[in-house]
């Protein structure tokens, strides 16, 4: 089935670049090889004729759902709730690394 | 009373009855959940203290259940099987489980599954593989394959697991339990660590249809928190439509009849001739070829975990993005590249019409039929460490699920009997949208008429 084995390793490195996955070239080389496996299969989709058909997104098509104005609010976290799970934390906040250098 | 192989609603009768105690029932449980844990490996967390809720009403007053480990457990640890989430404990209390608190059950352990549900065989976990019960070499399917082990080992006597596109319905048939997804929307997914959050849905995983339709009756219905859930009508009760004396036109789709294993498809026509002995009618029918499906789902399932596992960057809960294992990250970047501009077209947009065309397609022939019936996956378990062979594993293990998840429609899995290597053979009833009450009606007479063969009996009495 396979037609072109593989995506070039200059895209997959850019792909872990978008998604933030810092990966080993022995990584890159898996990823690009079943990427590309997974492209070709996908292909198929291409038998189908689309010609005039709507995209559905999802399938039980409700639209515009909303909060009353005035809905009490029952999920709010306290500080010290949200801050529980976080490993780094700084005078009640979460501490991140630096991101303008 | 005996409770070795009870159902959830004889136990909920003694209960009620008090001829058993919370305590024992509980014990029991616990008692062989630890026991098996070791052959099995079907918990990532077993809870000593039961988690347990505030109660509104008592309809599951001291029932014991196991949940799949993606739905968010206030305070116990929740893993999704991922070591990124190794010592998470939620804040707040999944939709789902919140329910079934506030009926008085409570939460025994958190099953085992593929990490973040990416997988059809519950290997991905970073916690080990579960073990099939019926053939501890092979596996239990997945994602959901720890909790459908524990319900056939009956280390719980029922348990909640979750579908993408096949997660329950695929691991039941694998292990012999019923296993139901719902339409999409008539279950919250508040809570559920999110996998694809258009295919996405809870469903129960059980030893009788009657407790499939109990647990149901708890977890359906529109919730606030999930935008997606849908406030269609529901049955006050589903045991009611399940319970009636119908006579269905069934419909069985010629392409889901191909390349099924031999020993299975026997077993399956067998059951398709028990209904035409209780006079139900059947009709040949035309589908879409399950294998567009596929690529429907890989596209619009891989995009939607890319963009929902961008959440997890070790600020506010869990580790940081290096603990992602192989197939996460794999799945990560397809979505993102089908997502990226130039590619959105040809891939995510051209799955969604596809999607579409699905649907019209179900539509069509649920005009016809009340039901459709087919094997619920090509073959019966594999032995573990077979799926890295395949590289569209579990594509191809859920080909037979995949249209109900990726068009919304509820369907079940049914244990209609064992193959020639005596591993449980599942059949799949889908159903149209928002009627799971013709889809339990289907399997409940199944039930009634043969007692699914034995096969769940003989599963439970592999574990005495």
């Amino acid at each position: 089935m396979s037609k072109k084995a593989s995506i070039p390793k200059k895209n997959a490195e850019h792909l872990a670049k978008l998604t933030n996955l810092t990966l080993s070239d022995d990584e890159l080389a898996l990823y690009s090889k079943q990427l590309g496996e997974t492209i070709d299969y996908i292909d198929n989709l291409n038998e189908l004729n689309t010609k005039n058909v709507q995209a559905t997104s999802h399938s039980t098509a409700i639209t515009n759902v909303t909060f009353e104005d005035g809905t009490p609010s029952v999920r709010t976290l306290t500080q010290q709730e949200a801050l529980k799970g976080a490993n780094h934390t700084s005078s009640d906040y979460f501490a991140v690394n630096r991101i303008i250098a | 009373m005996d409770l070795l192989g009870a159902s959830l609603t004889s136990i909920v009768q003694a209960l009620s009855d008090k001829k058993i105690s919370a305590a024992d029932v509980y014990d029991f449980f616990l008692k062989r959940s630890k026991h098996y844990q070791n052959d099995l490996n079907a918990y990532v967390t077993i809870l000593d203290k039961p988690h347990a809720g505030k109660v509104k009403n008592n309809i599951l007053h001291g029932i014991p259940l196991c949940v799949k480990d993606n739905f968010s457990t206030r305070g116990v640890r929740t893993t999704a099987s991922s070591k990124l989430l190794d010592k998470y404990e939620p804040p707040y209390e999944s939709t789902v489980t919140k329910r079934l608190l506030e009926a008085g059950a409570t939460i025994l352990g958190k099953n085992n599954m593929d990490a973040w549900a990416h997988g059809s065989s519950t290997e991905t976990s970073d916690y080990g593989p579960t073990r099939n019960p019926w053939d501890t070499q092979r596996a239990p399917g997945g994602s959901s394959g720890g909790t459908t082990a524990s319900v056939s080992a009956y280390l719980a006597p029922a348990g909640i697991g979750s579908e993408t596109a096949g997660s329950i319905r695929q691991p039941a048939s694998w292990c012999g339990v019923v296993g139901l997804k719902p339409t999409y929307g008539r279950v919250s997914r508040y809570g559920v660590i999110a996998m694809g959050s258009s295919f996405d849905c809870p469903g129960p995983v059980t030893t009788t249809v009657e407790d499939a339709a109990l647990l149901l009756n708890i977890i359906a219905g529109n919730d606030l928190f999930d935008a997606t859930c849908s406030d269609y009508k529901r049955p006050d009760d589903y045991r009611i439509g399940m319970k009636k004396k119908r006579k269905l036109t069934i419909g069985v789709p010629k392409e889901y009849m191909q390349n099924i294993e031999p020993s299975m498809l026997k077993k399956v026509e067998e059951a398709f001739e028990v209904y035409k002995k209780m006079g139900h009618i059947f009709k040949s029918v035309s589908l879409i070829d399950p294998k567009y499906a596929i690529s429907v789902y890989t596209i619009l399932q891989r995009a939607e975990v890319s963009s929902n596992l961008a959440r997890y960057d070790g600020v506010r809960y869990g580790k940081n993005r290096r603990a992602f294992a192989k197939e996460a990250k794999k799945r990560i970047m397809l979505g993102a590249f089908t997502l990226s501009q130039g590619f959105y077209d040809a891939y995510y947009e051209k799955a969604q019409k596809i999607k579409t065309l699905i649907i019209e397609d179900l539509r069509r022939v649920f005009k016809d039929v009340d039901v459709l019936m087919s094997p619920a996956t090509p073959t019966t378990a594999f032995k573990l460490g077979e799926f890295e062979k395949y590289p569209f594993f579990g594509e191809v293990m859920d080909v037979l699920n995949e249209s109900a998840s990726v068009a919304g429609t509820p369907a079940i899995s049914i244990p209609v009997g064992l193959d020639t290597k005596g591993l449980p053979v599942g059949m799949q009833i889908m159903g149209n949208f928002f009627d799971e009450e013709t889809v339990l009606n289907a399997a409940y007479q199944f039930e009634q008429e043969t007692n699914f063969m034995d096969v769940i009996k003989k599963g439970i009495n592999n574990y005495v």
